[in-house]
């Protein structure tokens, strides 16, 4: 009897295999934790029999269970055993278990030490694979010091099946066991040159991640890898070594040029879309100084991929564009239109890539058209997340560098009250602070900006339609802050002050209420000025009245600060209705309450706070935190040692050199950017109030479409009126350029040299104030008081230019320290004393007084001289009696002409010359030149430094030489051709452009 | 810390490092020379990093470029998964959930990655299932999505035409053979031809094993003892045959 029940139960027990349990659990759907509890005792039942067969079994489906999420970390010692049978089937199982369940912290692992060493030197290959297979997945450290040696050993094992796994799990090794790395290494390296391609590629694996990890220790490998890269044709390995090369690249800038050819050649010829995009992120990344080429051939590349229609090439191709983007933007602009069409994309992750890149895009000129893409975009977009991505972009990219690249102001408000119009939006805050931002900086939209504000307060019960989930009401927090603190600028502050007190308001969050609150007092004040100027008392007393009446509904407001803002001013008016009674004026003492213009406040404004005596800002005030807290504190050091190292005595002894260094360097910084808000007690140039509010007519209702609030302004308008602005400066800045060209020649006329360009091609119609604090009382009238006027190269031997400039004071005040600095670029520096930085200006070692001029010379540095460069520079001065630091942009041209020396040459000795076969020869036609041929002769002559030959009849042979010692040849004809001769041929070819352009000029 | 340890561990000095026996069982001395830091940093809420520190080589600790793989069907049930990296249970499942829920909710039309956490998940479907993993910052998408093709080819040639149930029913063998594709998270066969004749020839030493088991319960019944007997010739006959 007994013996049938257990017949019985071991048959149902054995029916049950891997597929029954995954059938019965597909089969119980609605009770499957019910049923696995039973299959898991069960399986605890077969875990007890002898028989391996039955134990492998139910580790088997243990497995199973565990991938489903059920906890069998009881089962571990049973899955020892099973890996231990001396049979494949059921070690293979054991093993696979093994290495889905097992991690660190499991306690049996030590266990299997001696069982992996027997299977790893297993006769059977399948043997050791499993066992090197399951060890991958669950070595611990003190397995990988245990059988470290034995794995080296198989490194070599005659089976490539063997070499290979053991080449790879070693990499696993060294970062469990890392003191193995050194003595496996040399073997390592061997593998990379086995006959085997698969240990080979292992080896390059192991060999790269360990590189990419700590690459300075791998750079002798560097020659190695390279010929590897050269000669392997597998795909798989050869993003690996150009994944390692990246990481190497940094450390040995040599490398870079040595690789940019293979690069060059993969991205040219490989049709594998992953080797490609690793050729174009790894030359992205490696900044190859002396490859623009090379950058322009990732982004035609990448322009391929992005076209293409496969998503993930989109993707890919943007995400790599947005990284070229830092380093060349130039490059990436030019493709704006791609970009922009990645915007209708289906796929938003797309569109999101596609909007990053157009916040490093922008630019002065295409500012308003892509924010006006962007707008469409805003009103098509489904889904409130992407709305709220493309909005918050929009606010990014106009705010960008302190407003950088908007010129007009009025358009951007009237963006940003375009904005508020969205629904649901959770940006509301943001809207208001740039709402609030700019017409606070920005004196000359104020008035356009309350007026807007004014609408907006008017129409608040459209923003404020659904309350419950939307953040855009925050938008009249500013609105209200704007009209009551620049009140004057109200066209009908009386209408706006109705607006404010509506009963409505009281519906608005508590902070809003309370800013309406105390800027409805703001405005009463105004109102009473206003309307006792017309010598009209009941107007002012009804306009108490109205406080008086709508006041107390604030007063009993749950919120404490409206509450205790709107009581206090409810009493004020109530005494000032007293007053009026009694005929006295008040609107004086009223608007004295908030007499005083708000300033912001620039960031380092505390600096002048001075510093109390006796105290000492860099003594500890507690004890410095111990060692163990700075550990965590610095998670940096991961990457390299040394850092690791140096950071500690940082913390205590501060490096005044470095100190000083870096603070020269932010002040370099912050002067060569005009919109930065000065910390020093000068105030700024103040900007001229630009025309440009003038001429920008009264906004048009447009109460056609019902959508829009009444009285808003489209930005649209804008978008076209500045096109036709931009027109007009063009055509005047035309006129002067003439004019000044004409002026120069007919005058000092001694040299074509381009003088100084203004720095912004596009003049804003509004500028952000930087002005900060005090503003001086004589403020100057501004026109630019000082011009850079002529730019003369001088030159001596070597690699030395001397640049003359002359200034002249234009304006009617004395300018006085006056320091000359440019931006050095890479090939021409300008030379300053020793001791001074890089950065440092020069000072000018003269005073200007009103309408005089004088010279000074600066000496720069000038490596190449085959191209003419243009270098940006700035002359900072203080106007007299006014202590502030102006600042002018300029640009120094430096021609190739003005690298050449007029030097004579006898007839025969430029015979030879030309005979030499040593130059290069090139020839350009003089169109339009209608002048005498001597004269012709005499200009090329003193414009471009050239010495005449000879002269035969119809025509002349020129000889001019650089300060390098290239020698330039020309034969002019009368026919007006010049052909010429030279050993470089690009200074030849800048020469002959320059020449061209002088004689179209004329 | 002297000269000879920050050399690059290509020049190794035998001098100073004890001499290794071929093949023999004896652990590592520690050099007494070396200092090792063990630094954990805190990645993610749940994640933590390892970073060792020997003299001047520092290992973060973690997988070749796949961190972990995932199969799931439409229904978000999981079908497979390997993880290259060591992480808790309680991790693991956390993670799981997530992705899931992430994967299932893009669009079909959207591209094949995302960027999640501090990892790129590069995903790709294929009929039902979705087969998903995740690799480093700097590692190359592409190539991930290579690898995730090319172990559906493989399931493919080997199940003839696979399909969710193939897996589901012969989990075992799909860890098998994504086991002789990847190891660690790197590739470590590139050749399709390689990886099924390795399958193969493991599959040929492994025994049936549910005979083996009818044959055990066969050997505990009295009934059977007879059919157990033919089954134990036929299996040895099955064997020589191999």
């Amino acid at each position: 009897m007994a013996l049938k029940i257990v017949k019985g139960s071991i048959d149902r027990m054995f029916d049950k295999n891997l597929q029954d349990l995954v059938r019965g659990i597909r089969n119980h759907k609605e009770d499957e934790a019910k049923y696995i509890s039973t299959c898991i005792d069960e399986i605890k039942q077969e875990l007890k029999q002898d028989n391996i067969a039955v134990k492998a079994n139910a580790v088997c489906k243990l497995t199973y269970l565990q991938m489903l999420g059920y906890d069998v970390s009881w089962a571990a010692f049973n899955i020892v055993e099973v890996m231990s049978s001396s049979k494949f089937t059921y070690k293979r199982i054991g093993y696979l278990a093994a290495s889905q369940c097992f991690h660190e912290s499991t306690d049996v692992i030590m266990l299997t030490t001696n069982q992996i060493r027997k299977d790893l030197s297993s006769p059977n290959q399948y043997d050791t694979g499993v066992a090197l297979t399951g060890l991958s997945c669950f070595v611990t450290p003190d397995l990988a010091r245990d059988l470290a040696n034995d794995i080296m050993t198989l490194m070599s094992h005659t089976k490539p099946y063997i070499r290979k796994k053991a080449v790879l799990i070693m990499y696993k090794v060294f970062l469990k066991y890392p003191e193995s790395l050194r003595p496996a290494f040399p073997r390592l390296k061997e593998k990379l040159e086995d006959p085997d391609p698969g240990v080979q590629s292992a080896a390059v694996n192991v060999i790269c991640e360990l590189a990419r990890r700590n690459p300075k220790n791998y750079l002798s490998l560097a020659p190695l890898f390279f010929k590897l890269m050269t000669s392997s044709t597998n795909n798989w390995v050869l993003i690996k070594i150009i994944k390692l090369f990246g990481a190497l690249t940094p450390l040995e800038p040599r490398l870079g040029k040595k690789l940019i050819e293979p690069l060059t050649n993969l991205i040219h010829s490989t049709s594998a879309m992953s080797l490609l995009y690793e050729c174009v992120n790894t030359v992205i990344a490696g900044q190859y100084c002396c490859s623009l080429g090379s950058v322009v051939l990732c982004v035609q590349k990448l322009r391929i991929l992005i076209e293409d229609s496969d998503q993930n090439l989109k993707y890919l191709g943007l995400l790599a564009m947005s990284k070229i983007l830092k380093t060349h933007p130039k490059s990436v602009q030019s493709h704006k239109d791609l970009i922009l069409q990645c915007l209708d994309d289906k796929d938003e992750s797309i569109r999101l890539r596609a909007l990053d890149l157009l916040y490093g895009m922008v630019s002065k000129k295409n500012l308003m058209e892509i924010v006006k893409k962007l707008m469409l975009h805003v009103d098509k977009a489904e889904g409130t997340t992407y709305r709220d991505e493309l909005l918050t972009k929009i606010i990014d990219i106009c705010c960008q560098s302190n407003y950088q690249y908007i010129t007009n102001f009025e358009w951007y408000i009237s963006i940003l009250v375009e904005l508020t119009r969205l629904e649901g939006t959770r940006h509301g805050h943001l809207i208001a602070s740039q709402m609030l931002d700019v017409a606070i900086r920005v004196k000359a939209i104020r008035v356009f900006a309350v007026a807007q504000m004014a609408t907006l307060l008017d129409n608040a019960h459209l923003l404020t339609g659904n309350m419950q989930r939307n953040g855009i009401c925050e938008v009249l927090y500013a609105a209200a802050w704007i009209c009551g603190e620049f009140s004057e600028h109200l066209e009908n502050p009386m209408q706006t002050l109705e607006a404010m007190l509506r009963p409505k308001v009281a519906t608005l969050p508590g902070h809003i209420q309370a800013v309406y609150v105390q800027n409805a007092a703001k405005l009463f004040a105004t109102v009473l000025k206003s309307q006792e100027g017309n010598t009209d008392g009941t107007a002012a007393q009804e306009t108490s009245q109205l406080m008086i009446e709508r006041l107390p509904l604030f007063v009993q407001s749950a919120n404490l600060e409206v509450q205790e803002r709107a009581s206090c001013i409810l009493q004020l008016v109530k005494y000032i209705q007293k007053l009026q009674q009694k005929d006295v004026e008040v609107a004086e003492e009223v608007s004295a309450l908030f007499a005083g213009e708000l300033n912001p406040v620039a960031p380092k404004a505390q600096k002048k706070v001075p510093v109390p005596e006796g105290l000492d800002l860099d003594a500890w005030i507690n004890e410095p935190p111990s060692e163990s807290e700075s550990e965590d504190e610095q998670p940096k050091a991961i990457f390299t040692k040394e850092e690791h190292k140096h950071s500690r005595p940082r913390h205590t002894e501060v490096d005044e050199k470095e100190l000083a260094k870096r603070r020269e360097a932010r002040k370099q910084e912050q002067a060569n950017n005009p919109f930065y808000i000065k910390a020093s007690p000068s105030s700024q140039k103040v900007y001229q109030e630009s025309t440009g509010v003038e001429h920008i007519p009264v906004v048009q209702i447009d109460l056609s479409v019902p959508l829009k609030v009444p009285g808003l302004p489209m930005s649209d308008q804008y978008v076209k009126l500045e096109e036709e602005r931009r027109q007009k400066q063009r055509v005047e800045k035309k006129k002067k350029e003439k004019k000044k060209r004409k002026e120069k020649h007919s005058g000092r006329g001694k040299k074509r040299d381009s003088g100084p360009e203004s720095e912004e091609d596009i003049t804003p119609a509004h500028m952000v104030d930087i002005v900060t604090e005090e503003m001086p009382e004589n403020a100057l009238p501004i026109h630019t008081p000082i011009t850079v006027c002529d730019i003369q190269g001088n030159l001596q031997d070597g690699s030395q230019v001397v640049v003359s400039v002359i200034f002249e004071n234009k304006c009617d005040g004395f300018l006085k320290s006056m320091e000359f600095n440019v931006l050095d670029s890479l090939n021409a520096k300008l030379q300053r004393p020793e001791g001074s930085g890089p950065h440092d200006g020069l000072t000018v070692p003269f005073q200007l007084p009103p309408g005089v001029s004088n010279e000074a010379r600066f000496v720069f540095t000038v490596q190449s001289i085959v191209m003419p460069q243009k270098l940006k520079g700035t002359l900072t001065f203080i106007v007299k009696d006014s202590s502030t630091h102006e600042k002018l942009d300029f640009k120094l041209h430096f021609t190739c002409t003005s690298y050449l020396i007029t030097t004579p040459c006898y007839s025969d000795a430029f015979a030879k010359l030309l005979e030499s076969g040593d130059l290069k020869c090139s020839s350009v036609r003089l169109e339009g030149v209608s002048m005498p041929f001597h004269h012709l002769l005499a200009r090329i002559c003193f414009h471009h430094h050239f010495s005449v030959v000879e002269r035969i009849d119809s025509c002349s042979s020129m000889y001019s030489r650089s300060i390098q010692g290239h020698h330039v040849c020309l034969l002019v004809k009368t026919t007006v051709s010049i052909d010429a001769k030279c050993d470089e041929p690009t200074l030849l070819g800048n020469v002959l452009d320059e020449i061209k352009q002088t004689f179209s000029q004329c | 810390m002297n000269g000879d340890t920050s050399a690059p561990p290509a020049n190794q000095d035998a001098g100073s490092r004890p001499a290794l026996s071929r093949g023999g069982g004896v652990a590592w001395p520690v050099s007494s020379q070396r200092n090792t830091t063990v630094v954990h940093i805190k990645v993610s809420r749940s994640s933590s990093l390892v970073v060792v520190v020997v003299d001047d080589d520092v290992f973060l600790i973690s997988s070749f470029q796949m961190q972990f793989m995932l199969l799931f069907s439409r229904q978000g049930k999981l079908r497979l998964q390997k993880w290259y990296v060591p992480l808790s249970d309680k991790e693991k499942k956390k993670i799981t959930r997530e992705l899931v829920q992430t994967v299932l909710a893009r669009k079909p039309k959207m591209c094949s990655f995302l960027e999640w956490r501090d990892l790129k998940v590069v995903y790709k479907r294929y009929a039902s299932l979705y087969f998903c993993c995740a690799i480093e910052e700097q590692d190359n998408e592409l190539i991930t999505l290579e690898i995730i093709h090319r172990y559906v080819e493989l399931l493919d040639k080997y199940f003839g035409s696979v399909c969710e149930l193939d897996i589901i029913f012969n989990f075992e063998k799909a860890y098998f053979i994504l086991d002789e594709f990847l190891l660690g998270g790197e590739a470590q066969e590139t050749s399709k031809k390689n990886v099924l004749k390795a399958i193969e020839q493991a599959d040929l030493l492994q025994e049936n094993i549910d005979f083996q088991m009818r044959l055990f319960a066969a050997s505990r019944s009295s009934v059977g003892v007879m059919t157990a007997y033919e089954d134990l010739l036929l299996l040895r006959s099955s064997t020589r045959c191999m």
